[in-house]
């Protein structure tokens, strides 16, 4: 297992206002395994999104680093930063807004490799082609703009223009939110197809359990900004080790089960990150808060099966740790 | 049937003006019992909403053409003239989407209540003031008295969906349609929302029309479910039954199609082509372009029949497929 890319002790912070700011993202340390499909999964609020941006690089880190195959990538030299932009490739959640509408298709996949200057101009018209054909647009369509298309098929280009690049690390921002069922499953396969294709490294975000479970190898659970759990896939779906992902796994509706069920409902809302709540960010609304919750931060701690779990009665609630305390499922 | 709060029969919606009409809804039925959940399930373009917003009377008759009828507690929603009574005393609300845009933004959330429960209820500023903080506490508002004076922007999305609830609940409507309610808000939120719904259903008897394209909530929240298809409805019954046992290749290919976490892995089976466009199939079954059960029966026309159990459904093939269901 070599972590491709590497987060140590990372956090976001945006000012508000005059001398405040929100950390969005606090203190998150966590490895992205080369070949592994990693899974985000949070609430709105719960950083997800912008630790993904801080992973391309696109916004600044308050603490802590990111760095790629070892090379800190706050410090890299302009050049070294283009081709690292190269490597890494976002798709967004909204296929609409996410191409230029006065552009063709194949205008918009070809962007990228004019922005880094590779090759000639035929050729990155051809690696464009090729990419559009990758994705399973069929050629009649490649001189299409945006609104001649369906959202699947947009869906497809934005995959495209993100893989022309030949990157190493695809991150996918909520790529299947937009879509319906069919779609989805579509465009699910398409990216399971080319992370072989393209041997692919792939950041999952989402707020659904149910696209996270099916695509991820390993999965990280946020909550305000703060990494609560993470675990295999398999393991984090069977054995939740935090109450917060196991409200999260209650909540989801399931179509195997029909009826209301025994459901965890989580009181309020999630707070909002201005103002955290003291100790454990999710004690207000944690079924098994004890006073101790409300003012000791907790930090993760090594579970069966390779996981990290950071809840001050963990130990209590779902058994205690293992002996070998190397393996946090790539979280430190 | 006579019990029914809601009844639609044959309805009928016509889009455009001067000549050129696209039908978005063919003979679209169903009835709706007190306290009964209904769910109206479907891709987007299937027809869910039109049902919802011509219920409702929402469409705008110039550029829309309502056929067919729905009665209300027996009492017909409209005839040939148009809406036969004015809104207020329609027994029935409908709760949004998207709580930001349901709300008016410049006007605080206890303006809106106190308003709407004036104009409609007759109540005084008093009453009506009374009556607001009283439905948001209804709804699971904390220090609803307080939160009165918030703008919709100052609330998180929960929040202004369970406004937005409040408002719909207003008259103590006893049918309540909800257009895709809990989507977009936050999984732990849904839940809530989906409790405080239920629970309105099961306690105060209200029927519920809602519309989704989660069939997860669809198992848990409704009784019954209606597929609907290119402005067909093509399958109806029992949630427990159609989710166990579809008999629509249709509603079989979007269960399949569900990424289940306790399923990992492999390929998801997909629904190959595109819901097709309004008035562009002419002859036999709409769904048989994408479907893998196609035969030579398929090029008639299917009629929506029943079927043993409640049950009913427009495919020629349902009882030789055997088709298949959710993994319980």
């Amino acid at each position: 297992m070599t972590a491709l890319m590497r987060l140590d002790d990372v956090s976001v912070r945006f000012p508000v206002g005059r001398r405040r700011s929100v950390s969005a993202v606090d203190g998150v340390s966590l490895d992205v395994v080369a070949g592994q499909t990693l899974g985000l999964i949070g609430e709105s609020g719960s950083g997800k999104s912008t630790l993904a941006r801080a992973m391309l690089g696109l916004v600044p880190t308050a603490t802590g680093s990111v760095s790629w195959m070892g090379e800190d990538v706050a410090a890299m030299s302009r050049q070294r930063r283009r081709a690292f932009t190269g490597e890494v490739q976002m798709v967004f959640q909204d296929p609409h807004s996410a191409l230029d509408p006065r552009r063709r298709v194949r205008q918009s996949v070809r962007e990228p490799l004019d922005v880094l200057g590779r090759g000639a101009r035929d050729e990155r018209d051809d690696l464009a082609r090729r990419a559009l054909a990758d994705v399973g647009l069929p050629a009649h369509l490649h001189d299409r703009y945006p609104h001649q298309l369906s959202g699947g098929q947009k869906q497809r280009v934005n995959i495209a223009r993100a893989l022309v690049t030949r990157p190493r690390l695809l991150v996918c921002d909520e790529s299947v939110a937009a879509l319906d069922v069919a779609l989805q499953a579509e465009i699910l396969n398409l990216l399971g197809d080319l992370k072989d294709e393209y041997d692919l490294t792939v950041v999952f975000i989402s707020h659904d359990l149910g696209v996270v479970g099916h695509i991820s190898d390993r999965v990280a659970v946020m909550y305000l900004g703060k990494l609560v759990e993470t675990a295999m896939a398999d393991v984090l779906l069977d054995t939740p080790r935090h109450p917060y992902t196991e409200a999260l796994l209650s909540a989801r509706p399931d179509v195997n089960e029909t009826g209301a069920g025994e459901r965890i409902i989580l009181r309020g809302d999630v707070p909002s990150p201005l103002a955290p709540p003291t100790g454990c960010r999710f004690h207000p609304r944690c079924l098994h808060a004890t006073p101790a919750c409300a003012t000791d931060l907790p930090v993760l701690v090594p579970v069966e099966d390779g996981g990290a779990s950071a809840c001050l009665r963990v130990a209590e609630l779902y058994g205690p740790g293992p002996v070998d305390t190397s393996v946090m499922g790539g979280a430190r | 049937m006579s019990g029914a709060l809601l009844s639609v029969d044959g309805l009928d919606v016509f889009f455009g003006a001067h000549g050129t009409q696209v039908q978005a809804l063919h003979g679209v039925s169903f009835d709706v019992a007190p306290g009964e959940v209904v769910g109206l399930v479907g891709e987007s373009g299937s027809g869910k909403t039109v049902t919802s917003l011509a219920l409702m009377g929402l469409l705008d008759p110039r550029t829309s053409r309502v056929q067919g009828e729905a009665r209300l507690r027996g009492e017909p929603l409209w005839s040939e003239a148009g809406r036969l009574r004015p809104h207020a005393e329609v027994p029935m609300a409908m709760v949004f989407q998207e709580p930001m845009t349901a709300l008016d933004p410049v006007f605080r959330i206890g303006h809106q209540l106190v308003e709407t429960l004036r104009r409609r209820q007759g109540l005084n500023r008093r009453q009506a003031t009374a009556r607001a903080a009283e439905l948001l506490d209804q709804v699971g508002i904390p220090d609803p008295r307080a939160r009165l004076r918030a703008y919709p922007h100052e609330l998180s999305g929960g929040m202004r969906q369970r406004v937005v609830i409040a408002l719909a609940l207003a008259c103590s409507p006893r049918l309540l349609i909800a257009d895709e309610p809990t989507t977009a808000v936050d999984a732990t939120i849904q839940a809530q929302l989906l409790e405080l719904i239920a629970g309105l259903a099961r306690d105060e008897g209200m029927g519920v029309v809602f519309v989704t394209h989660d069939l997860g909530v669809v198992a848990q929240m409704c009784h019954r479910m209606i597929t609907m298809y290119a402005g067909r409805v093509i399958e109806s019954g029992p949630v427990v039954e159609v989710l166990a046992r579809p008999l629509h290749p249709y509603t079989s290919g979007l269960l399949a199609a569900l990424p289940a976490p306790r399923h990992r892995g492999g390929r998801l089976p997909t629904i190959p082509g595109a819901v097709p466009a309004p008035g562009t199939v002419a002859e036999g079954c709409v769904f048989a372009d994408r479907c893998a059960h196609t035969r030579s029966a398929c090029e008639v026309t299917p009629d929506l029949r029943p079927v043993p159990d409640g049950r009913s459904v427009r495919c020629a093939r349902a009882e030789e497929l055997r088709l298949t269901g959710s993994r319980s």
